[in-house]
Formats: structure tokens, sequence, C-alpha cells
């Protein structure tokens, strides 16, 4: 199938409710972002960190514009592309770590202009962790997460990737505060 | 178990959010029913939630505003009157944009009072990156200066580390406020915007973009004098940023969002391009009054929308439009309608916008409909290479305008519109489509000359009607395993080809014009199973034998002379080939006069050869004028006009001229169809190209059907190793990469080259063409551009000692290296390839686009080696004016 009839279909079943859709339009924007993202990195001067918001509107003008793939809403790509930008966040996190153990100097080398990451690349894949558990709470609270922290989005925009209210979104953005700083601060896993 | 705990956790949490927060506590242990773990845990959880905002958890910072991961901090950065920063004192503040504050001050060391315009970044702790790039930029603007422009006089870090720039201070009125207070009329307005754009076009020529032309930044002072502000400091502004399209988003940052240009909306690198496009809106403002898109916005993300895809609105139907009035029939599309305007109510005041220009709304109508409306949508177009190339040239056109003569704009052709700009990237991997069109061409204008032949032979004399009548027998056997007639039969005849070889030596010692003929057939069916050395011995036989036994004049022997070029020409022998031809063309010219239907077919294969040998534009002439003739001589639907329409259509391709090309392939694809059938090679090669033409287009969803079924087709009716098998492969494997299925379109190329390596060696043009192609797909991949360099310098060395170090091929091919090479952070690789290409004569319109390149090299080294290309593209145009004339 062509890959945009394969989006425009993946997103009426992902309208429709199907969570299975959802994580499936995810590798096809991954791609994107993630050369989007290498993008910006490389544009910045060293000392630089990733602009998810950029990177996120920059693929979405990039994905919306591309002949016959119809979002529908923004809402649909927001999610989505959170959740995409989460794993290229985290894809160079991994990388930079194993690039610090392993002295491997050519993936510093390509890593350089990523400093923000690579500086917090253990916490970065700490957060990871936490978050599979986070889901096991409420998946909504990961969602606001994938949005607000890793693709940057605003509350407004957040609020239209979710389908819900702003108000909502900011509560569900305490709580999930609330629950990162339990796991993470206290290095204990969540209510002990 | 935990998880339960946790679930009622956070359904206390979010319920205790909703309250008052001396109200949560009590309300929790209300609700807990007992469970101490429960309310231990809540409490914990309400105490994080009044954690710090910019923290995400411990160590991992985000913004609360849009702004993603860790930004930079962003101090309190005002400071009172009487502060000293380095050489100067605060006066007052003069005003504050989201990057920085501009303060009034003076120098505190000077023995003359000076007022200066004081620029503090909100930012402080810029990297030494930033404060680099200030140096930089500072030495650029010390030596350049110009009357019009406010001087950049002074800069540093202060105390506190914020960056500050110091600046010539200017009094006056923005521009646009200027000329609306003096009712300055369209043509004084010009006169004023001239100026501007000649500053702009002369800190071009010194290396300086400014990237934030608005009116604000254009004070016009009371002397009527322009001086524009901010030179070369949006760049230092969106260095310090964090990302550019964070920068878009604030108001006042190093761009202002109604004011950005496409490529700074998509955050892609912003070059001299931009200025163009910022000039184009301000004399859009000043003009008409209006601004190109809609008025009003949902967010920064709309208007970025708007500024990255919607087609500006023609400066007289913005003026004609109220303001207010979103909604006039058949003007508007759907996506256009804009709720939020209509409660604003229909606001006429298009004549006090003529008023402020000193004339009448109808009046000036009119003076926007025409030229002047022409040329500022040409330097608002969303390329930047579909702009004016140049401010220079944008000036040219406003004072053509001003003189009354023809101006350059032009409206966008309803074809441009249709379908939007060509990518050059694929370039190289698509002239093999062009090499195969060209080949299946030639064969067949050459076959069809060959019929003539016999016929004339026929009538000059009655042995040659014997030898005609064996010689079709063994041919009859013979053209049973050349796919061209078998069409889809299996290729099994192979065998009787090699044993009727063997049966010439024993049956026919003699030589004799039967055995010269039967040999070039033989020769013939071996080039057309791509087995082109076995297909040389052959002809090579055969010139020897017509030579010996007719003489170089015969028919039979330029017969044999062509198909020995046409070899050579798919051997990569160009030189040779090209000679060989020209004897051929030269005898039969003399013999049958210059238009005489073989005649043009070999004057047509000459033409080709030029394409082979990348002079692309000496074969389009030469071709033009041949497709002329043959359209008068034998018809619009004749198989050699199609031929040579495809053939011009080739020469087209690789000049890039994709809108041209397209209609000439479609004109060949449904005549080939026609006259032939949808299974004919020739109908099969005509949709290959198409489609290909398509794929270029970026028109994907036609294209992938019609490439899969040539691929299908070719498979069966040629077999799997066939060259032009594995040419519609290619095809089909570009778009794959086009559209983002990179592993598919990997083992494709893998497959074609390993085919293409075994048959023709390591240093066939064919296998390098697949290299780089290779290349290509692995340069996508980070962790393998290693290996893509290596594969692409291969490439490079092989296009040399093939076609010689300038070849087109060599250089594109070194500039992609190049582009590799910056994308690895090797500065010092990628200049040296480029350095070499350009001291080749490489001049391609894409080492002028915006590139990684800018990121990489110094602005002063990219520019010289701009500068130079652009001196051998000159000098190359003067060469081959002279050379015509």
């Amino acid at each position: 199938m062509n890959p945009s009839d394969e989006i425009t279909q993946l997103l009426h079943a992902f309208r429709d409710g199907e969570q299975e859709a959802f994580e499936r339009l995810v590798p096809l924007v991954y791609e994107d972002l993630r050369r989007i993202a290498r993008a910006h990195l490389r544009r910045g001067p060293s000392g630089q960190t990733l602009g998810a918001t950029g990177v996120v509107h920059e693929a979405y003008f990039k994905l919306a514009g591309s002949a016959g793939v119809d979002w529908e809403n923004r809402g649909h790509f927001l999610a989505v592309a959170a959740r995409a930008m989460r794993q290229v966040i985290i894809a160079y996190a991994r990388r930079s770590c194993a690039a610090k153990r392993g002295g491997d100097e050519r993936a510093q080398t390509f890593e350089e202009g990523q400093i923000a990451i690579e500086r917090q690349a253990d916490q970065l894949l700490d957060l990871e962790r936490v978050l599979d558990r986070l889901a096991a709470v409420d998946q909504r609270l990961v969602q606001v997460v994938e949005c607000r922290f890793f693709a940057g989005l605003s509350e407004m925009e957040t609020a239209e990737a979710l389908d819900t209210s702003v108000r909502t979104v900011q509560r569900l953005w305490a709580r999930a505060r609330a629950w990162l700083r339990e796991a993470l601060a206290e290095g204990v896993e969540f209510g002990g | 178990m935990d998880e339960a705990l946790w679930r009622r956790a956070d359904e206390l949490l979010d319920r205790a959010l909703e309250l008052a927060p001396e109200a949560r506590e009590s309300f929790v242990e209300e609700q807990a029913g007992g469970n101490s773990r429960l309310v231990e845990l809540v409490r914990r959880l309400l105490h994080h939630v009044d954690g710090p905002e910019e923290e995400l958890a411990p160590g991992l910072r985000l913004s609360a505003s849009p702004g993603g991961l860790a930004p930079i901090p962003r101090g309190d950065s005002s400071c009172e009157p009487g502060t000293v920063i380095g050489r100067y004192r605060i006066v007052h503040e003069l005003g504050r944009g989201g990057m920085a504050v501009v303060y009034r001050a003076q120098r505190v060391d000077g023995s003359f009072e000076q007022e200066v315009a004081l620029k503090r970044l909100r930012a402080a702790g810029p990297s030494r990156d930033v404060i680099r790039r200030l140096e930089q930029e500072r030495q650029i603007l010390a030596r350049a200066t110009h009357p019009d422009w406010a001087r950049l006089l002074d800069g540093g870090v202060d105390a506190e580390g914020h960056p500050y720039l110091v600046m010539e201070k200017v009094d006056g009125l923005p521009i646009d406020e200027y000329c609306d207070l003096h009712r300055r009329s369209i043509e004084q307005r010009l006169e004023i915007y001239l100026r501007v754009a000649r500053a702009v076009a002369y800190a071009h020529a010194n290396l300086v973009v400014h990237r934030d032309i608005k009116p604000s930044n254009i004070l016009v002072t009371a002397e009527g004098h322009p001086k524009l502000l901010d030179f070369g400091i949006a760049r230092i502004l969106a260095d310090s940023s964090q990302d550019p399209a964070e920068a878009l988003t604030r108001e006042g940052g190093p761009m202002t969002p109604a004011y950005a240009s496409p490529e700074q909306v998509r955050a892609q690198p912003v070059t001299t391009q931009s200025d163009v496009y910022q000039l184009g809106l301000l004399l859009y403002l000043l003009v008409s009054g209006r601004t190109p898109y809609r008025r009003r916005y949902d967010s920064p993300l709309e208007l970025a929308r708007a500024i990255s895809e919607d087609p500006p609105l023609a400066p007289r139907e913005a003026f004609l439009r109220p303001r207010g009035a979103a909604k006039e029939a058949g003007e508007v599309d759907a996506g256009e309608v804009d709720a939020g305007e209509v409660d604003a109510g229909e606001v006429d005041d298009r004549d006090f916008i003529a008023g402020r220009r000193g004339t009448t709304a109808e009046r000036l109508a009119r003076q926007l409909g025409g030229d002047l409306g022409a040329i500022v949508l040409k330097a608002l177009r969303k390329e930047p290479r579909r702009r004016y190339a140049s401010v220079a040239l944008l000036v040219d056109d406003l004072e053509r305008y001003r003189e009354g003569r023809t101006v350059r704009a032009r409206p966008d052709s309803w074809a441009y519109r249709l379908k939007t700009f060509v990518r050059r990237y694929r370039a190289a991997s698509l002239l093999g489509v062009l090499l195969l069109l060209a080949m299946v061409a030639f064969a067949v204008v050459v076959s069809l000359q060959a019929q003539r032949v016999i016929e004339e032979r026929d009538r000059a004399s009655r042995e040659a009607e014997i030898a005609q009548e064996s010689t079709s027998f063994l041919v009859d056997l013979f053209r049973v395993s050349d796919p061209h007639q078998a069409q889809g039969a299996s290729i099994t005849a192979r065998e009787i080809l090699e044993r009727g070889r063997e049966g010439i030596d024993q049956r026919m010692p003699q030589p004799t014009l039967v055995r010269a003929r039967l040999e070039r057939t033989m020769g013939e069916v071996y080039e057309n199973l791509g087995e082109y050395q076995a297909a040389l011995d052959l002809l090579e036989a055969a010139a020897e034998t017509a030579r010996q036994v007719a003489g170089e004049d015969h028919p039979e022997s330029v017969e044999v002379l062509a198909a020995l070029g046409r070899v050579h020409q798919r051997l990569g022998n160009y030189a040779l080939s090209r000679e060989l031809t020209t004897q051929a063309l030269e005898i039969r010219r003399r013999q049958l006069g210059a238009e005489d239907p073989e005649v043009l077919g070999l004057r047509t294969n000459l033409a080709i050869l030029a394409i082979y040998s990348g002079r692309y534009g000496e074969a389009e002439d030469p071709l033009r004028e041949l497709l002329e003739v043959r359209r008068r001589i034998q018809g619009e639907d004749h198989q050699d006009t199609l031929a040579t329409a495809a053939n011009l259509g080739a020469a087209l391709f690789s000049q890039g001229r994709l809108e041209e090309v397209e209609p000439l392939y479609r004109e060949v694809y449904e005549g080939s169809q026609r006259a032939l059938g949808a299974d004919h090679p020739r109908t099969l090669l005509a949709a290959s190209n198409l489609g290909s033409v398509w794929l270029q287009l970026e028109q994907f969803e036609a294209a992938e059907p019609l490439l899969r079924d040539t691929v299908r087709r070719r498979r069966q009716v040629l077999g799997e190793e066939h060259p032009a098998t594995l040419s519609a492969e290619t095809n089909l494997a570009g778009l794959l990469l086009d559209t983002g299925r990179l592993e598919e379109a990997e083992i494709i190329y893998h497959r074609v080259h390993g085919a293409y390596l075994k048959q023709l060696g390591a240093e066939h043009f064919r296998t390098l063409d697949s290299f780089y192609d290779l290349g290509q797909v692995l340069s996508r991949d980070p962790l393998r551009h290693d290996q893509a360099a290596r594969m692409l310098a291969e490439v490079i060395t092989g296009y040399r000692q093939l076609h010689g170090p300038d070849h087109p091929f060599a250089l594109h091919t070194l500039h992609r290296l190049a582009l590799l090479e910056a994308e690895r952070g090797n500065e010092a690789a990628s200049l040296a390839h480029l350095e070499d290409a350009v001291s080749q004569g490489y001049s391609a319109a894409e080492l002028f686009e915006p590139s990684v390149l800018e990121d990489v090299l110094p602005p002063e080294v990219l520019g010289a080696l701009r500068e130079s290309a652009r001196r051998s593209a000159n000098s190359d145009d003067v060469a081959e004016t002279s050379s015509e004339g």
C-alpha cells in the first residue's frame, strides 16, 4: 500500500478509538522526526539543546503538506508525534550513554551539539523506565508527559492531542509530575 | 496489588487537586478510610505537586512554556539608568522584545558625547560559539558599512554574562508610518524603497544577510533618509536562541512571525533569498497597505502554516478586500474562511489607504494589478529559488517597471501551480533512465533504417536480393530469441544463437554480403540481449567482411558502422562512438541528402551522444530541429517522431526542466500505446520514462503503479538481469527512497549493483551509477555514513577515469560527498571536495542553495567558493554564446 494511504487508513482507525492504530502510526512519523531532529541539532551551536517544539511543528508542516495524507485534525498528529518524539529523544539518550561507556568515538562526534540530551541522558533513561510503570496508573499521564515534556507542546496543543480540555491537561500534568518526582527523586518504585 | 494502590492514590490526587490547597490533606485523610499507606503516598504526591515548575523531576529540566527540553535560563535583564555596560552608561530603556532590551546609552570615556542604542540580550551565558560568531559578524560589519545602515559600533559580553550590541542611534519613523504620514505616492514610495533594497543588496555583496527586514527596522529620518537597523544582528540573536522555531513563536525574537519567510518558518537554513522575500513583503505593505495573508490567526502555528503553505493574495485582491470581509463569493477558498474575522464587520478602508497614497481607490487598484503586483508576488514565492535570484534583480525589475519597460516577473504558469518544484537530489540516478531511454530509441531508429537499407539494396542488385532472402531465413530463426520479438516467451534461443555463430565460419567461409549481414544481425541480437562484448566481436567481423566485399560507402558498411557506434556508446566509449557515427552520417548525407529519414536517424544519434557525454545543451537544438522535420515529413504519431520527442525529453530531463519533459513523455507514451500496444518494449520504455518524470515531480501515487508494472513486465519479457529490467528497478528504488521505504530501496539497489558488477565490471558507468545510488541510501543512515562516504569516493574515482576529471557526474558526486562530510562534521574534507569540484568548473544551481554546508563552512570561505563557481558559470555562458555566433 502506498504510505500516504496507509497513514490515512490508520488515522481513521485511530479516530474510531483503536489503540493499535496509534501504535502503528508512530513508526510512520518517527523517521521524519528523527531526521528533522538531527537537522536541528546540526544547525545549532554546540551547547544547543533539542528544540522539540520546532521539530514537531516542522514535521507537521511536512506531513500535513504531503499529498494524500489526511490528518483530519492536528490533535491526531500531535499525539502520534509526541510519542515518536519520545522515542527519538530516548534513542539519542541511549546512544549517548552507550558512547560514554563504550568509548565509541564516532557516536560522540555525531552526537555533537546534543549536550542537553547527553547531560541528561541517564535521567532520561530513568524517566523512560518509570514511564512504563506510570502507564499502569493511567495511560493519559504518560501521554501528557509525551506531549508536554518530549514534544514541548503547549497546554492548548496538548489538550488538542488528548482531545480534552486545557483544565484537564493541567491536572493531568500536575499528577504526572507528582508521580515522576515520587519515583525519580526517591529512587524507589512507586508507592513502595 | 501495588498497582491497585497507585490507582487509588492517583484518583484521590486528582480529586484533591480540584480543591483549594489548604483543604486537600484533610480531604485525603477523610477519603482514605484509614489506609495509612495510601494517605502517606498521596500526601507525598501532593507535596511533589508544589515542587518547582520547571523541573519534571530532579535533574530533568523543562520549560513550563512551549520550548521543550532545557531552555536557556532567562534572568531578569532590566538595567537601571546609570548602569555601566562596557564603555557605555545606560540612560533609559527604549523598548524591549522577547530576546533583548534596547536602551539609550552614552559613552562614558569619550571626549564627545555620542548617543547610542544599546541592545542587551536577555539570555546570559552564551556559548563560545555565539561569542565567536558575534565577533565574526562585528568584523564583517566593521569592514563593510553603508550610509543607509545604522552602524554597529561595538559589542561584547557584560559583567553578568549578557551579550550586548551597540548601534548608531537613529531618530526617525518606521518606513510605513513615515510614508503614510507624509502621504507619499506609489512613485515616491518606490523611490525610498529602492534605496532600502540597494542597501540590502550592498549587504549581500558583503556576505551579510539581514534576516529581519520589517518596517520597524527601517527608520526614515526627518530629512527623508532611510536607515536600516539591526544588520547582521538577527543571526547573532538566532544563534543565542534555543532553536529557530521557538524564536518564531516569541514576539520580538530574531525574526518577527508576521515577517518570517517560509524557510524561516520551516526552520530551514536562511540565506539572502530570505531577505528577498522580506523585501517583497515590505513592498507589498508599502504599496497596498495590506499583508498577503489573513489578518488574524488562532496561533503562531496557524500563521506559520499560512506563510509556509498558503499562496499570497495578489496585492490588488488584498487591497480590494475590505478588512473584515473574509468571504467574498468565489474569491476565497474554504480553508481561508475565518470565523473570527467576521465579527469585526466590514470596514471599508480602501479610500483611506488610497488617500494615504495621494490617489483614489480605483486608480490604486489598477496600479497594483499590473506588473507591480507581479513583481511583488515573484519576490514572495514559497521556494527561495523561484524568487528573484538576488536583491539586485528585484531592484532591476522595479526600475524597469518605473521606466515602463517589460519586467521579468510573470505570473506562475498553471503547470507550475499544479506541481511544485523539482528535486535535484536524485538527478544522478535518474540519468540511468535517460541512458536507457536514449539507447532503446536509438536501437529502434537504427533497426527501422535497416529495413530501408534492405529495400534499397533489393532494388539495386539481384545478388543482394538473393542474399536478403537467405539472410531473412536465418534472421527469422534468430529473432525468436530476440526479446523484442518474443514478447513474453522465455528466452531460450540463446543456444541457437551460439550455434549459429559457430556455423557462420563453417558454412560461409568466404566473405560475402550475406555473411556480413548475418554477422551484423547476430551482433544486433546480442546487443538487444545486453551482451555488448559479444555484439562488438560480431559487428567488428561484419565491418571487416562488408568493407572487403563492398567497400566503405556501401549501405551495409555504413549500417555496420552505425551499429558499432551504437554499441560503443553503450559501452561508454563516447569519443569512438561519436567518430563512427559521424563517419556513417557523412557518407549517408552525401548519398541521400540532409532530410532523408536515415540521415535524420544518424543526426539523432549524434545528438544523443552529446547527452551521454554530458553536453546537454548541445543536444537540445538539433533535437528540436529534428523533431520539427520529422513531424513535417513523417507525421505526429510516427515511431521516429515519437523517438525523437523522447530523446528531446531526455535532453531536457537531464537539465532538470521537468515541466517541459512531462508533456513530451506523455505524448510518447500515448502514441506508443496506440501504435504498438501495451506490452511492446517501447511502450514499456515510455511508461517507465513517464513514471520517472512523475517521480521527479513527486507525483508518487501516479508513478508507483506505473513503475512496478514496468518492472514486472520487463522481468517477464527481458529477464531478470537485462539492463532495461535493472534500469526499471532503479527507478522503482528511487521512488521507494523518496517515499521513505529505505529498506526495500536498499535491497533493490544491492541487487542491481551486483548484476551490473557481474555483467559489466566495476568500471562501467552503470555499475558506478548503481553504486552511487547505494551510497545515497546508506548516507541516509548516520550509522553508515563512513561506508557511504567511502562508496561515493570510489564512484568519483570511477567517473573520472571513465569520463575525465570534470564530467558533471563526477562533480555532482563530489558535491554530494562534500554534503555528507559536512553532515559528519568533517569540515576539512567537505571543503576539499567542494574546492575540487569548483576548480573543475562545477557551478550547478544546487551549490548556491541553502544546505548543511552553511553550518559547517565559514561564510567567507563558502562565499568565495560560490563566487568562483559563479564566475566559471558565467564564462561558460560567454564561451557558448560566442561559439554559436
